[in-house]
């Protein structure tokens, strides 16, 4: 898709991930519907870059979505980007946590993208970018039902795609790898064992996700759509649904539980109480 | 695990799958704890049981009915999750309550029932989590988009939890069942009428529920050391893992692509 004079819808986009997409499609020429809660951050991104709309609202808020898709008009890009993280054992999140990550990561995604799909359909022409996670290839401890999460959005994303294609429309995921970001200080809280041991510096910057976003949606070639890991090298984390692959992965996860527990990096999950989408997420 | 006189809670046991495994678990000797909503349909399943059943109509999506039946359980040595709804038909077809709804019962409910049982089987050194998924969970496709994505989902966190307790005594098991006759607890998104492509299709190529049943109770008596990971019924619908790689993905969005072409709509 020639991205020039588009529109583009990007959740999240307050910070990591989302503000770097949103740069990168308003660099292409397309004008750049940025959303998510934090007023200031997205008035500050539109001040630097041309052609940005920002919109604050809360894609979990069926008032919030439907004022994205006023401000929006004709939506020919959606990228699904906010999220939000958790690092910790099952055992220890609440049911608030679990309620949260569901409707941010995967219910907020589906109802956006129904919101845009029939004009989409209609038109004949229309792209979805769900920014998944390599988590959605492989759960592993403590991101258990943040993985689970991640696999949900892959396997509504695949399904979709089946059902859309042929029709012009193409349905994406980008899944990055640990990012440089806000997703661990935003579940984990800035004192955490995690951020101090400097994590979030180790991770990708977020504007190799971008880019990968904007490849995807360039791609004109065959199947019609992308499924890009970043880094690509991530992409066979995809062979995790293989039995002795998978087996491997169950025996290295007991000493590797030992590391995580010995490092204390998983005892320290708060609660996540009010983490925004679009806070920076991607494990 | 020696299923005689061991509690054992299985959900959605009013019809198809928990309704066959219930039955099944105890006729192999254990109490079972049966959850459904409809306390009717849990009677005739007691009746029709020779063994102990303990109905327990609840509504699996409040946190009152969950804590009402694990009250009832107390400290279950299995856990069999197989409550779950499906919608069939088009995204867009699915209203945004139903994907609420469906994900209310098939995730949120697993992952909470799974969380009130786990701290007691982590105590004890013993317990086993059985989590129905199914064949969608590993291919996604129309007109079940939602639906996989509940699966996926109950795929991703029964791999999770299954790594978080290795070694704790814990099983943790993955079914996944591909095609199963009698699609009643399909409902249907847009008004599509019976005798769609996909009831004929599962009608005719699909098991009974109660060879689900009995993957579960063997799964529950064996559950091997490490082998308890994931079991498809019937066993060869598990390749469909295969679609995870990429090539492989390709080729099912070809041939649901044509698939929908030849049958107009799927739904």
């Amino acid at each position: 898709m020639d991205l020039r004079d588009r529109t583009a819808v990007v959740t999240g986009a307050s910070s990591g991930i989302g503000t770097e997409t949103v740069r990168a499609l308003a660099s292409r020429g397309a004008r750049v519907v940025a959303t998510a809660r934090r007023e200031d951050r997205l008035e500050a991104l539109a001040d630097q870059v041309p052609g940005v709309v920002p919109v604050a609202a809360d894609v979990t808020d069926p008032a919030g979505r439907a004022r994205i898709s006023a401000q929006a008009g004709q939506v020919d890009v959606l990228v699904n980007n906010a999220g939000v993280g958790y690092f910790g054992l099952v055992e220890q999140m609440t049911a608030e946590d679990v309620e949260r990550l569901l409707e941010v990561n995967v219910l907020a995604a589906i109802a956006l993208t129904k919101e845009v799909l029939p004009g989409m359909l209609e038109r004949g022409r229309g792209a979805i970018v769900n920014v998944s996670s390599v988590a959605a290839f492989v759960a592993l401890p403590p991101l258990t039902v943040y993985s689970a999460t991640k696999f949900a959005l892959q396997g509504f994303s695949e399904g979709l795609r089946r059902e859309v294609a042929g029709r012009g429309v193409s349905v994406h995921t980008v899944n990055p790898g640990l990012t440089r970001s806000e997703f661990v200080v935003a579940s984990q809280g800035a004192a955490s064992p995690l951020v101090q041991a400097g994590f979030n510096a180790a991770g990708l910057p977020p504007w190799t996700v971008a880019n990968a976003v904007v490849r995807a949606l360039e791609a004109e070639r065959r199947p019609g759509y992308a499924e890009v890991a970043v880094p690509r090298l991530a992409g066979f984390a995809r062979l995790a649904a293989l039995p002795a692959v998978s087996r491997a992965i169950d025996l290295a996860s007991i000493p590797g539980r030992y590391a995580v527990a010995a490092l204390g990096l998983q005892r320290e999950a708060a609660p996540l109480g009010d983490a925004r989408p679009g806070e920076g997420k991607r494990a | 695990m020696d299923l005689a006189s061991r509690t054992v809670v299985v959900t959605g046991a009013s019809e198809g799958i928990g309704r066959a495994t219930a039955l099944e678990v105890a006729a192999a000797g254990a109490r079972v704890v049966a959850a459904a909503r409809s306390a009717e349909r849990l009677d005739e399943l007691v009746v029709a049981s020779k063994g102990d059943i303990v109905p327990v109509p609840v509504d699996l999506t409040t946190a009152e009915g969950r804590e009402h039946l694990l009250e009832v359980a107390d400290e279950p040595a299995a856990l069999v999750n197989v409550a779950g709804a499906a919608r069939l038909g088009a995204v867009t077809e699915v209203s945004d309550d139903d994907v609420r709804d469906l994900f209310a019962l098939n995730v949120l409910a697993l992952i909470e029932l799974t969380r009130g049982v786990l701290p007691g089987m982590l105590d004890r050194g013993s317990g086993h989590v059985v989590n129905a998924g199914s064949v969608l969970g590993y291919v996604a496709g129309p007109p079940l988009a939602v639906y996989s994505a509940t699966k996926a989902a109950v795929q991703g966190f029964t791999d999770g939890l299954r790594r978080e307790v290795l070694g704790r005594g814990v099983d943790v098991t993955l079914v996944t069942p591909g095609a199963v006759q009698g699609t009643a607890v399909l409902d249907r998104a847009g008004g599509a009428a019976d005798g769609s492509p996909v009831d004929v299709l599962f009608d005719v190529t699909g098991v009974g529920p109660e060879a689900v049943a009995v993957a579960i109770r063997e799964v529950l008596e064996h559950p091997g050391w490490l082998t308890a990971r994931a079991r498809s019924v019937p066993r060869v619908v598990g390749a469909a893992r295969l679609g995870t790689v990429p090539v492989v993905g390709r080729l099912v969005d070809e041939g649901t692509r044509l698939l929908r072409e030849r049958a107009g709509r799927l739904a």
